[in-house]
């Protein structure tokens, strides 16, 4: 009887070692454990000993048992752990490709600069308006103290249309229908595409686009002005500009202002992009003329205002120094790609 | 303009240590923009006078000379010379090896055998002309070795180009006089007053030209020429201008031509009134007239050019015919020639917009019409004529006036009286400004304060300021805040009430969609411009009639306002397609339709913003129109459009003609179309040369952001199970998928919550012109569990009614 243990172990391990599938290890465990099996059976025939015997001899059998059916068992995690590596083998991806589905799309620069802009001035109460890009003479000129023949009319060469009517020349007719409509105090901005009849060129575009702001109320004063100036300036450009205020010229402000802003790229040492001077005209803007507050029905006796214009292209220009600004509405994705 | 600051301190000595780019910084800040400076005369204090020893001639060459010139100190120097006007005695300026002229070092070089150190120079060589005949020749009695800057110290200047723009509303800016004022106030100096001799000459005999001013209109106040003066001189006699004016005009960039002419523009570019010499002898029958020109008349003018006029138009006629065009230029017949001898000078004032409206119509800005059309001062009529009489008769000593001054018309306009105070003009700029200041500020600028510094002002405009440039106190606070200087004021924030912004749906509704576009989609913005031409519209098939045209447009390619944008789209995706095959683009943009009835602005054209873009994929597959119409759906529930669906078009001819017939679709939304989706039709592929598979969308954002919004409405989720179930019909090909739902749906009722198709096949096993079409359905109660009995019931009306719509399941 102790040569048949010593068989069957000997068998069982030798079937242990070979087993290499999942089905192997319950047909091994079958023929040794089973109902049939090998092992089994000496269990069964364990009554048949004597009393003495039965005790050591049944001992060794059941810790045989128990050793097999633990073997089994760590044979069979094994073989679970075997295929799980083998599978997560086989389902290697190549981290290199992707589905080919388009990538994330883009807006255009100067839409981009126009949400941040906007997204300062709305912070600190500002509306926007948008407005028709066809406008009467009316409200691109008249109500904006420039009437018929006067020689401001140059600085503005104007696109007629058929009817009488043109295309808006600056964002400023929001200034008068932003008046009309909400009345004082009141503060907003105007962003929007304008025209000018001019020979396309690098620096020249017959459509670009600008952003009117204006605020009117009680008192309102120069120093109110260059206090915005400043700090919407500082927002964009992220930093502290040295700007410089100087008179300008235009009709519908009085006074009226040129702000400066330190050339960016020579920092003021003079450049051929700041024309050798150091500053960069960056925001026309000035007090609301009286005639203009009026053309919107507000009393200049009672109310004030400022206004400024900014050149939204000529932003985008500066910050990422786009040498041709042909390129703003070329539709070309290899140049709006970049701005991703 | 140029500014020649020489000039300037005859008037406003002011004093400075700054260098000129200061300077320049400093008018830019106070007055008006210096777009350049220029350092007249920096390579001149090294040439100096040189006398001609001896002159002979080059033995190798005709037209040279060998020099031998005394250069001052006992030096004596050999030069060659090409100058035709060389001669033994004659004193010229003489630039030694080393010096710098117009940028180019002289050096000592060998001229055909011969060594020349240095050389003997002309104006234009020093750049003080642009032409020159030969050496200029000095006073004889000029020493040798005398630096030229020391003979003529206004060689040496700073010049300021200032932007004329800036200049627009300042009329008294356009001379150097009124210049000098800014520095005067700028840099505290007094201003020289301007001498004007009242008696000039004597005024004996009579001039032989009568001036009159005619018809309705022409002569008052708001008249067409409001003071017209005229003199006449006899004796002059035309030659070159003595140096120092050749010079002075040089200087700013003027050509000399000759002294009666340089006399004119020197008093031009000094007070800023345009003057007119005529030739005595050439003005027929006696007579300046001032008169409106006649329909179709033709004027010679003087720098060769025939005009046609209009009746509108203001000329200066002599008896027979028209002899000058008023404010812009003399006329050919009547000018001096060299041989004149006697002259008449005119000095007027007129109306700012007529000379405008002519020189903009016949294409001539000249110095004169630039200066009247910003509103000239009418006393410089006056003063000019007379200044340019004193200088006349100083440069030709024969010459004397005849008979009084003509001064015609002059009606002076009631003097401007401003209300104002210093309190309000610091109250307005918010800086603290000592009231003294403010007004000795006013003051320099030659405005007349009446009242108590402290009090309430009567502040008198100037006359070259009264024309249009000031009449408000806002007015007189921009002299004093800009004199002042605004970086001085220290900038603060105003109070206002804190109170949120207005939110504009239209405008958030923009960003969400680009967002959407361009996160969800992949798409890329671009800009494409309003104007298209005759030619884009027809190779679109679009009657180039319907469009709004401009009056001046830049080209014909440019020529009137886009009414479609999608057309513009495709050519650029094929201007893309050189690059790449797919891509993805939208622009949020306009269109512009003629005005209709009833709208918010009827004398405004029907501008609409469009949603429109391109989807353009490497080859042609039914998917890529899926995409575009998953997109758009997608889109259009992001931004809480109610109800939106895709529907067949109601006909072809409810599509643009560059949409693909068969794959193609209007956009629903709230039931009422709000735009479609198509792939390009092959015949404009074709004509576009466009490649792969190019679909199109085009959404009218205008009525998206008006259309009814759907709610979000809240229901909890079912406790109960759901029970799926498969069915797999056979369909023509051609009917929509979506038909087959629909009998699903109605048939179902309340118990389908959910259908998916899974598949969709078309293949010979079904027999041709069919398809398979595989759908998922989930049913479910709300309150429930369904019975085995409800779903049978169910799962059998669905089947009926498949059998019976013509869709036999598989």
């Amino acid at each position: 009887m102790k040569e048949d243990l010593a068989a069957i172990q000997a068998e069982f391990a030798t079937a242990l070692r070979s087993a290499g599938s999942e089905k192997d290890l319950t047909d091994l465990k079958a023929r040794v454990l089973g109902r049939k099996g090998s092992l089994t059976a000496v269990l069964k025939e364990l009554g048949s000993l004597p009393p003495e015997d039965r005790q050591t001899y049944g001992k060794r059998v059941n810790e045989l048992k128990v050793h097999m059916e633990e073997a089994l068992d760590a044979a069979l995690r094994a073989l679970a752990e075997r295929e799980l590596e083998a599978r997560l083998e086989a389902e290697w991806v190549d981290i290199s490709l992707d589905a080919g589905r388009r990538e994330v799309g883009n807006l255009h620069p100067t839409t981009q600069i126009q949400h941040e802009i906007e997204d300062i001035f709305t912070s600190m109460g500002f509306d926007i308006l948008d407005e028709p890009h066809v406008e009467t003479d009316e409200y691109n000129f008249e109500a904006l103290n420039i009437p018929k023949d006067h020689p401001a009319r140059d600085m503005q060469d104007t696109f007629y249309l058929e009817d009488g009517n043109l295309l808006r020349t600056h964002t400023s007719p929001i200034q008068v229908r932003g008046m009309k409509r909400l009345g004082p105090p009141l503060k907003i901005i105007g962003p929007g595409k304008v025209f000018r009849s001019e020979r396309t060129d690098a620096s020249h575009e017959f459509a670009f686009h600008q952003l009117e702001g204006m605020m009117v109320d009680r008192d309102i004063k120069v120093a109110h002005l260059i206090y915005f100036m400043k700090l919407f300036l500082s927002k964009v450009f992220g930093r502290e500009e040295e700007v410089r205020l100087r008179p300008g010229y235009f009709p519908f402000v009085e006074p009226g202002f040129e702000l400066d802003i330190r050339c960016l790229l020579c920092r003021g040492k003079g450049c051929p992009v700041c024309k050798q001077v150091g500053w960069l005209e960056l925001v026309p803007c000035g007090m609301v003329h009286p005639n203009v507050l009026r053309a919107g029905g507000i009393d200049p006796e009672a109310y004030s205002g400022f206004a400024f214009g900014l050149g939204l292209d000529r932003l985008v220009m500066m910050r990422y120094g786009i040498e041709d600004i042909r390129h703003l509405h070329g539709a070309d994705l290899r140049f709006l790609r970049q701005f991703r | 303009m140029l500014i020649s600051l020489n000039w300037v301190r005859q008037f406003a000595a002011f004093e400075t240590s700054e260098p000129p780019k200061e300077i320049a910084a400093r008018f830019s800040l106070h007055t008006a923009e210096v777009e350049h400076v220029i350092e007249a005369g920096s390579g001149l204090p090294e040439v100096v006078a040189a006398r001609v020893v001896s002159a002979r001639p080059h033995p190798d060459a005709d037209r040279l000379s060998v020099v031998t010139a005394d250069v001052g100190g006992g030096v004596q120097r050999d030069v060659v010379c090409g100058a035709p006007n060389v001669r033994e005695g004659m004193v010229a300026p003489y630039a030694p090896p080393g010096a710098s002229l117009l940028g180019r070092e002289i050096r000592e070089a060998k001229v055909r055998g011969i060594l020349s150190q240095g050389m003997l120079c002309s104006e234009k060589d020093l750049g003080l002309a642009d032409e020159s005949d030969g050496l200029w020749e000095l006073a004889a009695e000029t020493p040798a070795g005398l630096p030229l800057t020391r003979a003529f110290p206004d060689l040496v200047d700073v010049i300021l180009e200032v932007d004329n723009k800036s200049l627009t509303h300042r009329p008294d800016l356009w001379g150097h006089y009124g210049i000098a004022r800014e520095f005067s106030a700028i840099y505290r100096v007094p201003l020289a007053a301007l001498k004007v001799e009242e008696a000039i000459g004597s005024h004996r005999g009579k001039s032989a030209i009568r001036v009159a001013i005619e018809g309705k209109g022409v002569g008052g106040q708001e008249g067409l020429c409001r003071r017209y003066c005229g003199l006449q001189l006899d004796g002059v006699t035309v030659g070159p201008s003595p140096a120092w004016l050749r010079h002075r005009l040089g200087a700013i960039g003027a050509r000399s031509i000759n002294n009666v002419v340089d006399v004119t523009n020197y008093i031009l570019f000094e007070l800023g009134q345009p003057l007119h010499a005529f030739d005595t002898t050439r003005v027929e029958g006696g007579e300046i007239r001032v008169r409106r020109a006649f329909d179709s008349e033709t004027l010679a003018l003087l720098d060769g050019s025939e005009v046609t006029l209009e009746a509108e138009d203001l000329v200066i006629a002599d008896a027979r015919s028209a002899v000058a065009l008023a404010g812009i230029m003399g006329g050919a017949g009547s000018q001096i020639s060299e041989t004149t001898h006697s002259i008449f000078l005119e000095s007027a004032n007129f109306q700012p917009a007529r000379v405008r409206r002519t020189s903009v119509r016949i294409g001539k800005r000249t110095d004169s019409s630039l200066r009247f059309e910003k509103s000239l001062d009418p006393e410089n009529a006056k003063a000019g004529i007379l200044r340019a009489a004193r200088m006349l008769l100083d440069l030709c000593p024969g010459a004397k006036v005849v008979g009084p001054l003509q001064d015609v018309g002059y009606e002076p306009a009631a003097p401007i009286e401003i209300s104002t105070s210093a309190a309000f003009i610091t109250k307005r700029l918010g800086a603290e400004i000592d009231a003294k200041e403010v007004r000795g500020t006013l003051d320099r600028l030659g405005f007349h304060v009446k009242g108590d510094t402290g009090g309430d002002w009567k502040v008198r405009v100037p006359t070259w300021r009264a024309t249009k440039d000031i009449s408000l106190r806002e007015d007189l606070m921009e002299e004093v805040g800009r004199i002042h200087g605004y970086d001085r004021i220290h900038p603060f924030a105003p109070q206002w009430t804190v109170e949120s912004p207005r939110i504009d749906p239209h405008r958030q509704l923009q960003r969400a969609a680009k967002d959407f576009l361009m996160l969800h989609g992949g798409l890329t913005e671009v800009f494409t411009y309003s104007l298209v031409g005759a030619a884009h519209c027809r190779s679109f098939s679009l009657e180039p009639d319907a469009h709004i045209r401009l009056q001046n447009p830049l080209s014909e390619d440019l020529d009137r306002l886009r009414r479609e944008i999608v057309p513009i789209h495709l050519e650029k995706a094929r201007d893309n397609q050189r690059f790449a095959k797919t891509f993805a683009f939208f622009e949020l943009g306009r269109v512009y339709r003629k005005p209709r009835e009833k709208l918010r602005q009827p004398e405004l054209p029907d501008e609409r913003s469009h949603l429109a873009g391109i989807l353009s994929f490497e080859g042609k597959r039914a998917e890529n129109f899926y995409e575009l119409r998953q997109l758009v759906l997608s889109l259009l529930h992001r931004l809480r459009v109610a109800n939106p669906e895709i529907a067949p078009p109601a006909s072809p001819e409810a599509l643009p003609p560059w949409a693909h017939p068969k794959v193609c679709a209007k956009i629903l939304a709230d039931g009422k179309i709000a735009g479609a989706i198509y792939r390009v039709h092959p015949r404009f592929e074709m004509a576009l040369g466009l490649e792969g598979d190019v679909l199109a969308f085009d959404l009218d954002f205008d009525f998206i952001a008006g259309v009814r919004r759907r709610e979000v409405e809240y229901h909890p989720s079912s406790k109960y199970p759901t029970v799926p179930f498969d069915v797999a019909v056979v369909a023509p090909e051609r009917v929509p998928v979506s038909e087959i739902q629909k009998v699903i749906a109605k048939a179902a009722g309340r118990l389908l919550l959910d259908s998916q198709v899974f598949d969709v096949f078309q293949g010979g096993q079904f027999g041709t012109g069919k398809k398979s079409v595989a759908i998922h359905l989930t049913f479910g109660a709300a309150d429930r569990t369904l019975s085995g009995d409800d779903r049978k019931e169910v799962e059998e009306k669905v089947m009926e009614a498949l059998k019976g719509a013509g869709f036999p399941l598989r």
